[in-house]
């Protein structure tokens, strides 16, 4: 008696207490449809497969879609998103070129304004034993698969208390024969086992099962039963991922909603709780097939369905959907980031039991291209370069302009790699990226310093006590004479930015590094002025992201939106923004970084992508050719790649002859935007002769324009720079308060 | 149908009206405030001409009127994605951190909105609005 007290509490604790630990479910950002967005028609097939949308010559229900090439209809399926719901509709998209040019009803006619897809699950943090699953209530589930159930597992479900009689004289006839005990379990039986016991096949655990189930049914109606059992229930592994219960096997399957299903499918997952591996309808159909029609003459038999539903479904053939590739490791390097973000607001055990909800920022078009760029240029740099396969590894991080969320992160040339995050915690030697922070820190006193401002680019030394001496060389090893500003920029000569750091102090410069958004602490020795700073990709992508985004460091976000697993929004991710460069000084730079694209060290990148984007960019390159990096941005994203070896070997590749041109290979297959800044105010374009370099009048032949500072300019010239002395820096002392 | 399309233009109208009185409201404060500001209402002021946008500013208004600021930030924030260097779209999010209490978010994003901003009667209002914050101090 005492015995069946204790059970009896076991089997009322559990069962009342929580029943599953749910996952987090974590999902990429959602597609956004509406008229004039640019996209193209392999972008939108892309994320229609990802998504698992059918195509369909009718398009009648939610998931299915067709399409032309310049025309979509699509049926959308619902979805609960943090702000609102988007309900299942039928809409046409229309698209001209690379953009959308209308979405309609598809029943109306009537224009839509905006839609959005559902979006694309890209993995989840699963509790410890890696069991996913998605709650379903019983009034959710279609009849016929209630039906379907009983009539293969427990024919008697509903007049019997947990233990069909029968069975107990059977297992009672094996206790005197010897025989193992085999089969013959009701479904709370089978309940019972999953829930509380272990597998093995003995008497007196049999005997257990038989009381707790008896215990079950006293305490709980048939209903909650059944329910508990269908969102039990194992089906499958998907990797290390478990797949449980009959609604997330719907979705497995055959990327359908339960509510859904046909009755052939529904029979096919009943027939699949026999032996979910020995069954598996994708790799052994013919098999699954069989056993479904088991079930389905099962439920002819026993007068569920007639003879002519029977034919129709037992004629259909096996329709799983392809594997829908949502593991754990679809995108690690990315999920990584998501979690460490996570980590900072929950406790880890609540991710892997409480189903969150977790809507990131990944870009599943932009990750897809970012791998697939840096997995196939890395094999041919490397053939090009008679380097061993595999000497070379990579990373790529982007980030969308001006909300900094995370688009797409690689962080191993083999991206479904689990093991080191080279994107986020690789720290290493950022060569001449750190450009950019010198010369807006001397852009940022304009008094002093502008784009045609000449500097001195010959042999230099710097001395400091208790430091050996520094001579920086150039990557040419050539000394360039006076260069303007914008030019060693674009040129990237290392001695005239190392003359200009050491003259505006490195504390200044480093400041300034902090400014664009790097908190870690940075060196305070003049050689820090030429990149031995160490950063990672990551840092490097945030850095810049400050530039091209006006000036304004916008912390880099990984996830929108968190709710509960029932849609309730627990927490949002704001986009902060602080202003960290003035308009002018930044506005400046920028356009010193288009000149590295337009005639500097980047000047590559015009072959690889259309020269109208008008991309600001700065090759990378470190000693003895250890790391290639490339940071660029468009209107719309800035992107980095690095590209090193693990064990610090060099890759006999600079900036621009590695890094630069996966990052062209990425840009040229993305939809992007022209970089085109607002002009300050207090900027105005002035002529200056190309062969001098001096402030002349526009109207002059040999002319060019750049942006100056209304302060940098103290008189105005109504000259041609040709007629005026030869010698730069005298000319530019008469007409620039230097 | 018919009446559900009633519905969403009067909800539309509505709103839009709703958004006219708060620019005027705005700007007359404005107005008052700053004795030398030649300040122009902005009710004639248009925040897209893009429908997908108006929709959700509209939608944001509403929620933000009902004190649900971090759903109208959400919507706002949507169409800032489709409209990034919309000005109105940067001033309204301000608008909207602000009437949040947060003040130093609401002044760098009015900040940011005056960057962009190529609107002169839009930059007036921006400056007033960030004179305004720095009142607070």
């Amino acid at each position: 008696m005492a015995y069946l007290g204790y059970l009896d509490r076991v089997v009322v604790s559990q069962f009342e207490g929580k029943r599953f630990s749910l996952p987090a479910r974590v999902y990429a950002r959602p597609l956004e449809l509406h008229a004039d967005k640019v996209i193209t028609p392999q972008q939108l097939s892309f994320e229609l497969k990802q998504l698992n949308y059918v195509r369909s010559a009718g398009v009648t229900g939610p998931g299915e879609f067709k399409s032309s090439s310049s025309h979509f209809s699509i049926f959308v399926r619902p979805f609960s998103f943090w702000d609102s719901e988007q309900r299942a509709r039928h809409i046409h998209v229309a698209l001209r070129g690379n953009r959308i040019v209308n979405v309609s009803d598809a029943e109306t006619g009537a224009n839509v304004d905006l839609v959005r897809l559902d979006p694309i699950r890209i993995g989840g943090i699963y509790p410890n034993q890696g069991e996913d699953r998605t709650l379903v209530r019983l009034e959710q589930v279609p009849s016929f698969l209630v039906n379907a159930l009983v009539a293969t597992e427990d024919k008697r479900f509903y007049q019997h208390h947990g233990v069909d009689p029968k069975a107990v004289l059977r297992a009672f006839t094996t206790l005197f024969t010897g025989q193992r005990v085999q089969g013959g379990s009701t479904l709370t039986q089978q309940l019972v086992k999953n829930f509380y016991l272990t597998q093995e096949r003995t008497i007196r655990r049999k005997l257990k099962e038989m009381m707790m189930a008896v215990l079950l049914e006293l305490h709980y109606d048939k209903e909650e039963i059944l329910e508990t059992y269908l969102n039990e229930v194992y089906f499958g592994q998907d990797r290390n991922r478990a797949i449980h219960g009959f609604a997330l096997a719907s979705q497995f399957y055959f990327s359908r909603n339960i509510e859904h299903i046909e009755l052939a499918q529904a029979a096919l997952l009943v027939g699949l709780l026999k032996g979910p591996t020995y069954y598996n309808p994708r790799k052994h159909p013919k098999r699954a097939k069989k056993r479904r029609n088991i079930v389905l003459r099962a439920l002819r038999d026993q007068n569920y369905i007639d003879k002519a539903t029977y034919t129709a479904a037992t004629n259909a053939t096996i329709s799983v959907s392809q594997l829908p590739d949502r593991g754990q490791s679809r995108y690690p390097a990315f999920m990584d980031l998501v979690i460490r973000q996570l980590k900072r607001d929950y406790r880890e055990s609540d991710l892997r039991s409480e189903g969150l909800r977790i809507f990131t920022s990944l870009d599943p078009f932009t990750q897809h291209i970012a791998e697939k760029s840096l997995t196939s240029k890395l094999s041919r740099l490397e053939k090009d370069r008679g380097l061993s396969a595999g000497h070379l590894q990579g990373s790529v991080v982007i980030a969308k302009i001006p909300d900094g969320e995370v688009s797409a992160v690689v962080g191993n040339r083999d991206p479904r790699y689990q093991g080191f995050n080279r994107a986020l915690d690789a720290s290493r030697q950022i060569g001449s990226l750190i450009k950019p922070a010198i010369y807006l820190t001397a852009l940022s006193q304009p008094k002093n310093y502008h784009l045609a401002t000449p500097l001195n680019d010959d042999a230099f030394t710097w001395q400091e006590d208790g430091i050996e001496d520094w001579q920086p060389q150039n990557y040419d090893k050539k000394f360039h004479g006076e260069v303007p500003l914008w030019l060693a920029l674009a040129k990237s000569y290392n001695i005239s930015a190392a003359r200009l750091g050491t003259e505006l102090g490195v504390n200044n410069v480093m400041n300034t590094v902090h400014r664009l958004g790097i908190e870690k602490s940075l060196p305070h020795y003049a050689s820090g002025l030429l990149g031995t700073v160490h950063l990672s990709p990551y840092q490097v992508t945030q850095m810049y992201h400050t530039i091209a985004n006006g000036g304004f460091h916008t912390p880099f976000r990984a996830i929108r939106d968190v709710t509960t697993k029932e849609g309730t929004p627990l927490n949002r991710y704001n986009l902060n923004v602080t202003p960290a460069v003035a308009a002018e000084p930044n506005y400046l730079i920028v356009k010193g970084l288009q000149q590295v694209v337009e005639r500097g060290t980047a000047a590559g990148l015009k072959r690889l992508i259309p020269s109208d984007l008008k991309a600001a960019g700065k090759t990378g390159t470190t000693d003895n050719l250890r790391d290639s990096w490339f940071a660029g941005f468009t209107s719309d994203k800035v992107a980095v790649v690095w590209i090193g070896n693990d064990n610090n070997k060099s890759v006999k590749l600079t900036g621009a002859s590695g890094a630069l041109k996966i990052w062209g290979e990425i840009i040229r297959q993305l939809p992007s935007q022209t970089v085109n800044m607002p002009t300050p105010e207090a900027i105005e374009y002035l002529g200056v002769d190309n062969t001098s370099g001096l402030l002349s009048s526009q109207n002059c032949h040999n002319t060019h324009t750049l942006p100056f500072h209304q302060d940098s300019v103290t008189e105005r010239s109504n000259y041609c720079g040709r007629k005026s002395t030869n010698r730069i820096k005298s000319w530019f002392k008469g007409i620039f308060s230097r | 149908m018919v009446q559900g399309d009633i519905q969403s233009v009067t909800d539309t109208v509505l709103s839009k009206v709703t958004l006219m009185i708060k620019y005027s409201f705005v700007a007359v404060l404005f107005f008052l405030l700053s004795a030398c500001a030649n300040v122009v209402p902005l009710s004639t002021h248009t925040v897209s001409d893009n429908p997908a946008v108006i929709t959700l500013v509209d939608d944001a208004q509403l929620l933000s009127d009902e004190g649900e600021y971090e759903r109208a930030k959400s919507k706002l924030e949507r169409a800032l994605r489709l409209e990034s260097n919309n000005a109105a779209l940067w001033f309204e999010l301000a608008f909207t951190n602000k009437e949040q209490g947060n003040i130093a978010n609401a002044r760098s994003l009015a900040v940011r909105a005056q960057r962009l901003s190529r609107n002169r009667v839009l930059s007036q209002n921006i400056d007033a609005f960030i004179a305004e914050l720095d009142a607070y101090k």
